[in-house]
């Protein structure tokens, strides 16, 4: 705990850097975009973080690497990154400062994402009425919905934005009811 | 019959010597109506004469040589001294047995307080234990109502968690099994429509 707690610091003084210079570059979209795809790249092929990652190799043979798969597709802030990192032997905090960026540019912009539960699966519409709903009810400029199907809800939402949770669950008003009587 | 006077009238009057006297007197009587009678009877009157009078003589002396009248007194005092003494017992005697009344009726009148305390001691002690155990089996009775009362509400409380279980239950595996597709959209479409009153 304590250690994924100095992890986060760690990252948080990365991403924070990176997105400084990348927003007064006006490059912040771009990189976090790069960022992104740099993780799921590693999310598809799990043995290239092992490899990059693994103390025994040395930095020379990663480096390499890195250089001849990213160097010239990656934004520039981004290949500064890596090879920071790479340098600094932390790695295996990078997925860490990508989520450190998303979340600093997304306060930046004015973006939220909102987890939704939902009995059965929403259509594009009901997404789409939900997100302008969020987006005129908290002020952000743009909300995202990520849905995921929970039967057990009953009916109806609960949505988790921010630190803020609206349960308008059909199991949800069960509870309460529970609790009132 | 001067001498038998003179003799006479020098002897100690006791009764020894009234009743010589009372014979001399019976005797000189008689001798004379013996003198009367001739000179044989006078003689033996003269002769009993003296010798009563030496007789009365030899007592005198006795008495005199002896001191017959200090051991009377002697012992006239000594009985005089006795009985002043026996008096000045029987005071003491008496004194004690006033003392001893006086004692008997303290000591009555002592254990009569003794008992007289003693019960009310006792009441009191008693009329304590009674409040004692009045107010105790008070409190056990007060205590077995609250303990009623609470276990009369947990089990009422129990008994409408159970009946609440039962139908939020009942509400669960219905709504589970009996919503349609179209009413699952329905509940989102309305959740949907009711957030903008979240924002008042």
């Amino acid at each position: 705990m304590s250690n994924h707690l100095h992890n986060s610091k760690i990252a948080n003084r990365y991403a924070k850097a990176l997105f400084e210079i990348s927003a007064a570059a006006e490059a912040d979209a771009v990189v976090l975009e790069s960022l992104q795809n740099f993780a799921k790249i590693v999310a598809d092929c799990p043995d290239l973080m092992k490899f990059l990652t693994n103390p025994v190799i040395p930095s020379d043979e990663k480096l390499a690497l890195l250089t001849e798969q990213f160097k010239g597709n990656v934004p520039e802030h981004v290949w500064g990154l890596l090879r920071l990192l790479l340098h600094n032997e932390r790695f295996g905090t990078l997925l860490a400062v990508i989520e450190q960026f998303e979340a600093l540019y997304n306060k930046r912009h004015f973006i939220a994402n909102a987890q939704v539960t939902a009995a059965s699966p929403l259509n594009p519409q009901q997404e789409e009425k939900l997100a302008q709903q969020l987006e005129n009810l908290f002020g952000y400029k743009t909300v995202r919905v990520q849905t995921q199907v929970d039967p057990e809800i009953l009916g109806g939402l609960v949505v988790k934005l921010s630190d803020q949770i609206i349960d308008g669950s059909y199991a949800g008003k069960l509870a309460a009811l529970a609790k009132t009587t | 019959m001067l001498t038998v006077s003179i003799l006479i009238a020098e002897a100690p009057v006791t009764a020894e010597t009234a009743e010589t006297a009372t014979a001399s007197t019976l005797a000189t009587e008689s001798s004379a109506s013996h003198e009367e009678a001739g000179p044989t009877g006078n003689f033996w009157l003269d002769s009993n004469v003296v010798n009563i009078a030496v007789m009365v003589v030899l007592m005198v002396i006795l008495a005199k040589k002896f001191n017959v009248g200090a051991v009377f007194t002697e012992r006239r005092e000594k009985i005089a001294a006795e009985i002043s003494s026996l008096e000045a017992q029987k005071k003491a005697a008496q004194a004690e047995l006033d003392d001893l009344n006086h004692r008997t009726q303290n000591l009555e009148k002592e254990v009569s307080s003794i008992l007289h305390e003693a019960q009310q001691s006792a009441e009191s002690l008693s009329n304590n234990i009674l409040a004692e155990a009045q107010a105790e089996s008070q409190k056990i009775v007060e205590n077995a109502k609250k303990r009623v009362e609470s276990e009369q509400k947990s089990a009422l409380q129990a008994l409408e968690k159970r009946l609440m279980d039962d139908v939020l239950n009942d509400a669960r595996h219905f709504l589970l099994t009996r919503l349609s597709p179209e009413d699952q959209h329905r509940s989102v479409d309305a959740f949907i429509g009711s957030l903008p009153t979240l924002k008042q």
